[in-house]
């Protein structure tokens, strides 16, 4: 009951039904998609229209399928009081047409060349999870589409972040991965040695190429199906927004505070954060702003919330783009934003009719009251709960021990606690005793397998320091358990090459690598990742990935004229485009991790191999005695 | 907790105390207790089954000690005592793992440490080993451990299969299988465990009430 007293008091009367329903507006906000999604066939073909069609036909089925088990559950649940803002959603029916627009809204946001079994599984998960079992039309905390869309970019980060050229004969055929089964991966590998339609911001973070504005404006670029044309986006909010079907000032606020933040930090950090009109024409912050966060059940109710709602997402994206590891944040924007309304709904109320100021009435009371409630119940039932405790060490002490004063008690507390950690420790000492050497071989095995793996040839390792006078030594046993720098040779004991230890900031988390170099050809030989937690399936490929590790053998790391430093520094290019020596081919869709040991190789490449090639002479000889 | 003891009775045959971790008062799937370790490094069978397997030699090894140590212990400073116990035994264990394999020591990582405070150990040293004798103790140490490692390889292997195709790292579903990444990764744990939790539910509505009264179940 308090609950209704609540709701009816928040939202004070008098109110004018405008003779919109769900069902209009639905109708209207699919009506003003419809522009973008024709350039969206245009633009990318075929594949495209089977996605929209994919996407909303797994939304509509989803939403069949589940309402009306759902919607009887959430009726029967008195406390919820959700079911009175939307009656007219009676169960099982597809009419208010709230899946389609967010089938369409889903279906803009990936990329045209998605697998359609792909497309479903996504469409599906936002409905069935996003929206119904998080609460239902009306009480759903995010937004649905986005929902579906998250799950695609967790369950498949390769096929959702690569941006293959959409093929010459798009109006008749589908991309090569559009029909692949379910299950198993696209027929063509996707588009290695093509030209790769990269979205403008993967192009300018991990390339440094900035789009045309016009371009951007129109569409003519890559990216997700329904995203890229600016224009025709706009067109469909204004519509909108001259029905008073969505409110402009969230795509306002959010457009004004990404066009300041980028034209701040633009003159701040040139080259780092791209400018203003970049910003806005890019990746999916207009269709995100226009019609994802303005999305009426998961925005603020005020427009003072509504307002820090749409400044908070659009620093959000600023930020999650100029620093993050992915080029697009408006997603993750939206949704963290989506996770705040309820904060901002409590923190900023609307004013109450005939009242001067705003939220200064019950809700806030009867929520501390039951607070208070809680805590003194919680506050009685402490020393209950510990009561037994203490009262059961007389009686128990009694049966235990003979005649219970406390002198010889506490002693024979503290004897038996002693005497159990003694044993303990004991136990520990001697575990610890008998693993030691084991442990010690297993890590110099694990060295020597990793810096010969790194050296082809090598058969032995030997540690080496840096000697005080600058020249290098072979390591002793205590140094070598913590030297970075080995040196391999042949069964012939010639020198094959030197293997160095180095760590960066990856995708997930440091990653640490060991690389072996050859003073001889003055290139780097091959790599092994030591550690790393990058993406399973993705970020992991820098191991396995046979046109990665083709990278190396001859990358070259010439030391140029003057002798402190590198010829050509280390880049990393695109799949496939690899022309000179020193340059080193990505992965599609693990581009961060590639980037990030590229970098990794290239400073410690600059630091050490101009000290390390003009000492190469302290290496040349193997040193006698042997300790593998 | 489950309060499935009944101290006084004699009890020769302690297979009631087995069946009860590995089925009815299974730790993971009817009692959700230790969700930290579950749900982290059980992203392959082979994690899976070690942390499971060194979990298991904790609690067994932990609810013998207490049960031989009950009525040496006192009462006040019990849970100092377990936990002393539990945590010297754990990290014997952290020493023997990196002695067998510094690999799969890097792949549970820190979780190995935690088992010190999975509530699973400390609530059978407590619940039921402090009470009971270390025939019984053991019987339930190995049958919640056992329900323990059962519950982890039903999730690790799910995981690795759909995440990765493969299984104890052997392809099973061919070179053009596509992984579903986010298995591997903690929200696939979220997911997997409600599919078994949903199972479980349904398997016990179906079949144990024929069998007992069921207890202690909250």
């Amino acid at each position: 009951m308090t609950t209704l007293t609540r709701t009816l008091l928040i939202r004070s009367s008098p109110h004018v039904h405008s003779g919109a329903s769900v069902d209009t507006i639905m109708r209207h906000v699919a009506l003003a998609l419809l522009p973008a999604c024709g350039f969206a066939v245009f633009h990318f073909g075929l594949s495209a229209l089977a996605i929209l069609l994919t996407a909303c036909l797994a939304c509509l089925l989803a939403e069949r399928g589940l309402t009306p088990q759902l919607v009887t559950a959430r009726r029967s649940d008195v406390s919820s009081g959700t079911s009175l803002r939307f009656p007219s959603s009676s169960p099982g029916r597809l009419g208010d047409g709230s899946a389609l627009v967010t089938g369409l809204l889903y279906g803009m946001t990936l990329p045209p060349s998605l697998p359609l079994w792909m497309v479903a599984v996504g469409g599906f998960f936002g409905v069935a999870i996003g929206k119904w079992l998080l609460g239902g039309l009306g009480s759903n905390p995010f937004n649905p589409a986005l929902v579906g869309r998250a799950f695609l970019q967790a369950a498949f980060p390769a096929a959702m972040t690569s941006w293959p050229a959409t093929p010459e004969n798009r109006w008749v055929a589908f991309h090569p991965s559009t029909l692949a089964w379910p299950l198993t991966q696209p027929n063509a590998p996707i588009a290695t040695d093509g030209v790769t339609a990269a979205t403008p911001l993967a192009g300018y973070k991990f390339a440094g190429q900035v789009t045309e504005t016009a371009d951007l404006l129109w569409g003519t670029i890559g990216g997700s199906v329904g995203e890229t044309s600016a224009v025709l986006i706009l067109i469909g909010g204004l519509y909108l927004a001259v029905r008073r079907m969505l409110d402009w000032r969230i795509p306002a606020t959010i457009l004004l505070t990404v066009t300041a933040l980028s034209g701040l930090f633009s003159g701040l950090i040139p080259g780092r954060c791209p400018g203003p009109l970049f910003m806005l024409g890019s990746g999916g912050l207009m269709l995100g702003a226009v019609f994802m966060a303005t999305d009426m059940v998961t925005s603020p109710i005020t427009h003072r919330g509504r307002l820090l709602f749409a400044v908070l997402i659009g620093l959000l994206v600023v930020v999650i783009r100029v620093w993050g590891g992915m080029p697009e944040g408006v997603m993750y924007a939206i949704l963290l934003g989506n996770a705040t309304v309820p904060l901002i709904d409590r923190a900023i109320r609307p004013t109450i009719y005939g009242a001067r100021s705003p939220g200064k009435l019950p809700p806030l009371e009867t929520a501390s009251k039951t607070a208070s409630a809680t805590r003194s119940a919680g506050a009685d039932s402490a020393p209950r709960g510990e009561r037994p405790m203490v009262a059961a060490l007389p009686s128990e002490s009694g049966s235990q021990s003979p005649v219970g004063s406390a002198g010889p008690r506490i002693a024979r507390v503290y004897g038996v606690v002693l005497t159990i950690g003694i044993l303990c420790s004991l136990g520990i000492v001697a575990a610890d005793r008998w693993t030691e050497p084991i442990i010690a071989r297993k890590r110099a095995e694990y060295r020597r397998q990793a810096v010969l793996a790194v050296l082809p040839g090598a058969v032995r390792s030997v540690a080496f320091r840096r000697s005080s006078d600058g020249t290098f030594a072979p390591a002793d046993a205590a140094e070598a358990n913590s030297a970075e720098l080995f040196a391999g040779y042949d069964a012939g004991g010639r020198l094959v090459g030197l293997a160095l230890e180095t760590e960066g900031q990856g995708y997930q988390d440091r990653i640490r690598l060991l690389y072996g170099y050859s003073p001889d050809s003055q290139a780097i030989l091959a790599i092994r990742i030591l550690e790393s937690r990058e993406t399973p399936g993705l970020g992991d490929r820098v191991e396995t990935d046979p046109a990665f590790q083709a990278n190396f053998g001859n990358l070259d790391v010439r030391v140029g004229a003057d002798g402190e430093s590198i010829a050509n520094p280390i880049v990393l290019v695109g799949a496939g485009q690899r022309t000179n020596a020193w340059e080193m081919d990505g992965i599609t869709g693990a581009t961060v991790t590639c980037r990030a040991v590229a970098t990794m190789l290239r400073d410690s490449a600059e630091a050490r191999v101009p000290e390390l090639f003009s000492r190469r002479g302290d290496f040349t000889a193997p040193p006698e005695e042997v300790a593998p | 907790m489950s309060v499935t003891e009944t101290s006084g009775e004699p009890a020769p045959v302690s297979t009631d105390e087995f069946v009860n971790g590995l089925w009815k008062q299974n730790p993971v799937f009817v009692q959700a207790l230790g969700m930290c370790s579950v749900l982290a490094v059980s992203n392959t069978a082979v994690n899976a089954l070690a942390m499971g397997l060194a979990t298991m030699t904790v609690l067994v090894l932990s609810n013998l000690a207490v049960s031989l140590l009950r009525n040496q212990i006192p009462r006040e400073v019990r849970i100092v005592t377990y936990i002393l116990i539990i945590a010297s035994l754990v990290t014997i264990i952290d020493r023997l793992i990196q002695a067998i394999s510094i690999d799969l020591h890097r792949a549970l990582g820190a979780f190995i440490s935690l088992i010190v405070v999975n509530c699973i150990i400390l609530g059978r040293a407590e619940g039921f080993a402090s009470t009971n004798g270390p025939w019984r103790s053991l019987c339930d140490a190995l049958g919640m451990g056992l329900g323990f490692v059962l519950a982890l390889f039903c999730l690790g292997a799910v995981r690795e299969v759909v995440g990765s195709g493969s299984l104890f790292g052997i392809q099973l579903l061919g070179e053009r299988y596509q992984g579903w990444t986010v298995m591997l990764l903690p929200p696939g744990g979220f997911f997997v465990l409600a599919g078994w939790l949903i199972l479980f539910r349904f398997l016990g509505s179906r079949f144990a009430a024929p069998f007992s009264r069921r207890r202690g179940a909250t």
